[in-house]
């Protein structure tokens, strides 16, 4: 399968799985589940480097719903228009530190099945 | 799977094999650190407004030393046990007269192994620090108990880094992934305190014992430690199968 199209599905699985987790408020495990998720989906589908699809579908579809939560969500919109700055970064830093390690996750996940997948 | 083709890759690893040398200066590596932080750690007292004749509990140093340094070692030995033997091509001629599940078991068995004897060469310096320094007792019960609970905990990193290595094609992206997994466990354990995420993570198994050592043996429960031990088997059965059904389905 090519880049553009393995990249798409993995982006709006993701998407479509944290907003609808986010419903739920599982919290934290929302975007583990989504990371693990995405990276079976990914590697079954791609013909090589599945590590790499599922990290950029992972780094996208976060940053993707965050921006939306930064216009959307009260609470979020209330951090970001803090006026402490440490707060504000305290808060970006911390998302970015969770994406990190979801895309982790999610790339461990991608490495086991397609390497289940490979080898028949 | 035959017991006794178990052993034959186990002894072969240990003493013959490619990696025998390598397995055994890792072992010998994590001895002598041991030995140095132990050492030194009785200037921890020095940092203490504490009378003079307080005993260093040397176990439960030795413990952390286990808990902490022990998943980093077993990841230096064990990162490309299998993946090396399938690059070089060399597990061919293993592969044509001993089945595979028999392969991976003997794998294990040679490291936990090595690592068991380097744990008792540890609690048995904790005991002679204990003993010549403080003049306490020597405590057999304490030794077995240290032996076998830190065995079991280093076992299950080698079962997950052994999967890893059935997993991968090249020893680089074991390394790595092997990494991966040991901050993802060390990820799962800090966020998992109180739900299930702890459970998959060895840390929580080894940390749960801590008390054995510490000093606070009344609070101790003996259902607690069988518990945590068959958790730990559990945990091992599960990646010592996956690694079993990876290494089935390869191509070699």
């Amino acid at each position: 399968m090519n880049t553009k199209k393995l990249l798409s599905i993995g982006i709006v699985t993701g998407l479509i799985i944290i907003v609808i987790f986010s419903y739920f408020n599982f919290g934290f495990y929302d975007g583990v589940i989504a990371a693990i998720i995405v990276g079976v989906i990914v590697a079954r589908e791609a013909d090589n480097s599945p590590i790499k699809y599922t990290v950029i579908s992972i780094l996208t579809y976060n940053m993707i719903y965050w921006t939306i939560m930064a216009f959307i969500d009260q609470d979020t919109k209330m951090i970001l228009g803090y006026e402490n700055k440490a707060i504000i970064g305290l808060f970006v830093g911390t998302i970015i530190i969770m994406i990190i390690l979801f895309s982790f996750i999610g790339s461990f996940s991608a490495f086991v099945v397609y390497n289940l997948k490979k080898s028949k | 799977m035959n017991i006794l083709k178990i052993i034959v890759v186990a002894e072969d690893e240990m003493f013959n094999g490619s990696k025998s040398k390598y397995l055994l200066a890792v072992g010998g590596i994590f001895i002598f650190l041991s030995l140095v932080i132990i050492h030194y750690s009785n200037s921890i007292i020095s940092l203490f407004p504490f009378q003079n004749n307080i005993n260093v509990p040397y176990y439960l140093i030795s413990y952390l030393i286990v808990l902490i340094l022990g998943p980093l070692v077993t990841l230096i030995a064990s990162y490309d046990f299998i993946c090396n033997e399938i690059q070089t091509g060399s597990i061919r001629y293993i592969i044509s007269k001993i089945d595979r599940t028999s392969f991976i078991l003997g794998k294990f068995l040679a490291l936990s192994s090595v690592f068991t004897v380097a744990v008792f060469i540890i609690a048995i310096i904790s005991s002679l620090y204990n003993l010549f320094l403080f003049n306490n007792a020597f405590e057999l019960g304490k030794i077995i108990l240290f032996v076998v609970i830190s065995s079991l905990y280093l076992s299950c990193f080698i079962s997950g880094f052994l999967f890893i290595s059935t997993l991968s094609p090249e020893s680089k992206t074991a390394l790595i992934m092997s990494g991966v997994f040991l901050g993802i466990l060390i990820f799962a354990f800090f966020k998992g305190n109180g739900n299930f995420l702890k459970y998959l993570t060895p840390y929580f198994y080894g940390i749960s014992n801590i008390e054995l050592f510490g000093g606070l043996t009344h609070k101790f429960e003996f259902f607690e430690l069988l518990k945590t031990i068959f958790l730990i088997i559990v945990y091992n059965s599960v990646f010592l199968s996956l690694a079993s059904i990876a290494i089935k389905r390869r191509d070699l």
